[in-house]
């Protein structure tokens, strides 16, 4: 449950990064890719894909641990 | 101990890539970056070009000590280990050739110019895709194991000067921090706000190039013993 409470707020430090720049001056070009959202839908949009790839490779993780087991059996009837 | 907890000790490393990546992709498109005069705000892409050749340099250092490894002792699992960091490698350095040339093409108004660190990646990426056809054109596995351990230490000694050198020596090379241009640091001195986003960034992408390596290595793994049973 702990590890659950420390992975959620290291999520909301990523999903904010703005938090950790509170206090800095942002020149015009930056407030307007701000107030637009884009950035925002692009950083969604990344990070949607990128989490697929990571559930790609953890189900790959998976199969081949499957494997390996059958692997072992296939040795320790031998 | 819990099934959960110790899942979360297994893969406590991949959960930290994945979050140190996904801060990067925040910050690196949502933090403010200093000002300079071509680059403008393509200068993000540094965040996600640099960690590239970071991972690939990793990979084909794990690549190359395990060569080596393989050529003292003759361990199966050190050249096994050597070929799949390899082409992770390959395929880190490609990711890095194309976000170069996306940012090239803002730039320097072309992705490809010929300059001679770019030329020199280019090449060190083709030495290391003969290293892999090299290891698959012998029948003999231990010829092919041994011949290609050789070659490795080869191309990882050629890559050095390649990328690192010959740019610097030349000396007409367009990226910074080469060829008498200053380097991005420069611009980073006074509150290191790239370097937070860089780091982590780096660190993100060489775990996940591990993660896929061992993935590799574990399936390489099967086959060797499944292909062995089939010879017995």
């Amino acid at each position: 449950m702990r590890n659950f409470f420390i992975l959620g707020c290291m999520f909301l430090l990523v999903l904010f990064p703005k938090i950790i720049w509170a206090q800095e001056k942002m020149n015009p070009i930056e407030y307007k890719a701000e107030e637009s959202n884009k950035m925002f839908v692009v950083f969604l949009v990344i990070s949607v894909i990128f989490l697929g790839i990571i559930i790609f490779l953890f189900s790959l993780e998976r199969k081949i641990k499957k494997l390996e087991k059958i692997n072992q059996t296939i040795n320790s009837n031998q | 101990m819990s099934n959960y907890a110790i899942r979360m000790k297994q893969h406590w490393w991949k959960i930290l890539a994945v979050i140190l990546i996904i801060y990067s992709f925040g910050a690196g498109l949502m933090g403010a970056v200093p000002k300079m005069g071509v680059v403008r705000e393509s200068i993000r892409n540094l965040y996600y070009h640099l960690p590239m050749w970071f991972t690939m340099m990793t990979m084909y250092t794990i690549s190359f000590v395990n060569a080596v490894a393989y050529l003292n002792k003759g361990k199966v699992s050190s050249d096994q280990r050597a070929g799949n960091y390899a082409g992770v490698g390959v395929f880190f350095g490609m990711l890095g050739i194309f976000t170069g040339m996306t940012w090239a093409n803002f730039t320097w108004g072309a992705p490809w110019s010929n300059d001679p660190k770019q030329v020199g990646a280019g090449l060190s990426i083709l030495s290391y895709l003969a290293y892999l056809v090299l290891r698959k054109s012998f029948p003999d596995t231990e010829k092919a194991a041994k011949i290609s351990a050789v070659y490795n230490i080869f191309a990882f000694a050629i890559m050095i000067p390649l990328i690192y050198v010959l740019p610097d020596v030349m000396g007409d090379s367009l990226h910074p921090g080469a060829g008498g241009n200053v380097g991005f640091s420069e611009y980073d001195k006074l509150d290191h706000r790239m370097r937070m986003v860089l780091y982590p960034a780096a660190l993100g992408w060489i775990l996940i190039g591990v993660w896929i390596a061992q993935l590799c290595i574990r399936y390489t793994r099967i086959k060797f013993y499944l292909e062995q049973k089939l010879i017995d």
